[in-house]
């Protein structure tokens, strides 16, 4: 599997990161190299994939921290808030 | 090395009216005048006091414990060893770590890492590698690396970190201490942030054997606050040390034999398992014929979960903020500078292998691998009681051998990560030297077998440790 570079700068916007052209160059070659290690997979024998969503109880912590202790981790913090750039009007991505 | 006080030592001691925050603050100076970088974060005022509230009859009572920067401990900095949590302090204890204190042991202070434990190094930590204590010019493994040479440094008898595919034995191994990897489910993951969720497990650094089965025996067992936590006795690890291995039958793992792992590693394998053999178990070769591929698999699977619970830092909620004129600009520019290298390599990889049209070719296959690995480990653990190999193929490789070649630093889990991809526990126990540097012996048991692991470990301990 070949990851080129605008491959890289596809998958960087998908994962809300910027690689600058000199780095999705060296990541083109490191990631086609560890894809190519990964594809000895196709030619194996494999087991069918488990089933997805095989959490076995509720995910519900009581003691989970709530309020202001989870707020204040913020470094936009803003009184009861959490203060964000501006959302609305800004174009797509 | 390893001139700390044993913890089974201190706690007796401390139950014997001995100072309770002696070997705390011994400890403290100790990590305050370390020169290996194992520490990156240490606070005098929280030390002195927990030393204020120890029961001394408790199992850990004053024994002081190093903790992997990735676990929750409340008002301590909790970074991951990366810049993009810069000033976050947890908001609540671990599990483990309330565990820990119940049990009368002080947090030393938090360790570095591979970067939200992604290496096998610690040279991937945003704050420096921390060296070897054998011999500093080299790695003591990773990701717990700061964890397993604060260890082996003598700075504190026990220490925690956590595994994903092999980040307490590998670096158990090149550091010359004990590690062991519990059944995933067997300890808590509240409070540990999350790498790979369906593998990551919080897992004990010791000295020696019988302080692993100590500070295990506190941490393990079920936590409603974790949806994955098993509800299982844990049993007396301590006595199981002294049950021996007469009678039970070992499989030295055929494909983890031969090309690939130095001739002194070999050798020190081979007396580990004279050493077994001794003691009474038999041993035999068993074939796990999928093996082979489990590290390939795991370059899917653990990037895959990587993307997607990385995604949570973004600016908004923890840690660092980049200044930004816009939302989307904010979270572009918070995890490209927050993140370091390898961290980005692994969420683009793990972005790819979830994306349309690629998913199932890579990720459904791995996790179809991951299936008949557990399979065929299970199986091989109805004929056998425990699997035997290398933990690593090499001793402690030199600080930046490999830190170019993002792949063949992978290959330093390829033999760790099979059980990981199993579920199963494991131990790597000290069994000799290879270039004077330590070797470390892998043993593998069935889910929830840590007593046993624990058992033939003591056995190889007491012959080569």
């Amino acid at each position: 599997m070949q990851i080129d570079a605008a491959f890289v700068a596809e998958l960087a916007g998908l994962a809300k990161l910027s690689v600058p052209a000199a780095d999705a160059e060296r990541l083109s070659g490191e990631l086609t190299r560890i894809l190519d290690y990964v594809e000895q997979l196709q030619a194996a024998a494999t087991d069918p994939a488990p089933a997805a969503g095989a959490v076995r109880r509720r995910d519900d912590d009581p003691e989970a921290p709530t309020g202001p202790a989870l707020l204040s981790a913020s470094a936009g913090l803003f009184g009861r808030f959490i203060r964000v750039p501006v959302v609305i009007g800004e174009e797509a991505p | 090395m390893k001139g700390a006080p044993r913890a089974r030592a201190i706690a007796e001691a401390v139950a014997g009216g001995e100072d309770p925050g002696r070997y705390a603050r011994a400890a403290l100076r100790a990590a305050q005048a370390d020169t290996l970088n194992c520490f990156l974060h240490l606070d005098p005022d929280a030390v002195e006091a927990q030393i204020a509230g120890i029961n001394p009859q408790a199992p850990l009572a004053g024994v002081p414990v190093a903790l992997k920067d990735n676990l929750m401990d409340a008002g301590q900095p909790c970074g991951c060893a990366s810049r993009i949590l810069e000033g976050y302090r947890a908001s609540y204890d671990a599990t483990v770590v309330a565990r820990l204190r119940d049990a009368g042991a002080v947090i030393l202070g938090r360790t570095n890492m591979d970067e939200f434990a992604m290496g096998s190094s610690t040279e991937n930590s945003a704050y420096g590698p921390t060296r070897n204590p054998h011999d500093p010019t080299r790695t003591p493994g990773g990701s717990s690396g700061g964890s397993g040479a604060a260890v082996a440094a003598g700075i504190c008898p026990v220490a925690l970190g956590s595994e994903t595919g092999g980040s307490v034995r590998q670096p158990a191994s090149l550091c010359g201490v004990v590690g062991l990897k519990p059944t995933y489910g067997r300890v808590s993951r509240r409070g540990l942030v999350a790498f790979a969720s369906s593998l990551d497990v919080v897992s004990p650094f010791g000295v020696d054997v019988r302080d692993t089965a100590r500070i295990m025996s506190v941490i393990a067992g079920f936590d409603p606050g974790d949806p994955t936590s098993l509800d299982a006795p844990v049993g007396n690890l301590e006595a199981a040390c002294d049950r021996g291995v007469a009678g039970l039958k070992i499989g030295i793992i055929q494909e983890c034999t031969g090309e690939g792992i130095e001739p002194g590693v070999s050798a020190a394998l081979a007396d580990a398992a004279r050493a077994l053999t001794d003691a009474g178990a038999s041993l035999a070769t068993v074939s796990l014929p999928s093996s082979p591929f489990a590290l390939a698999a795991y370059c899917v699977l653990a990037p895959a979960e990587a993307s997607s619970n990385l995604a949570r830092f973004d600016g908004i909620r923890y840690g660092r903020r980049a200044e930004a004129e816009s939302l989307a600009d904010l979270y572009v520019r918070t995890r490209s500078e927050g993140f370091g290298p390898e961290v980005q390599r692994r969420i683009l990889l793990g972005t790819f292998a979830l994306s349309a049209g690629y998913a199932d070719r890579y990720y459904a296959t791995a996790q179809g691998m991951a299936a008949r690995i557990t399979r065929e480990m299970t199986a091989a653990l109805g004929e056998f009681d425990l699997l035997f190999c290398p933990t690593s193929p090499t001793v402690a490789f030199p600080l930046g051998a490999r830190a170019a070649d993002p792949l063949a630093m992978y290959l330093a889990d390829i033999f760790t990560v099979p059980a990981s991809l199993a579920g199963l526990p494991a131990i790597s126990v000290p069994c000799g030297r290879a270039l004077g540097l330590p070797v470390g012996a892998q043993l593998t048991g069935p889910k929830l077998g840590e007593a046993t692991l624990l058992a033939a470990a003591a056995v190889i301990e007491a012959a080569l440790g």
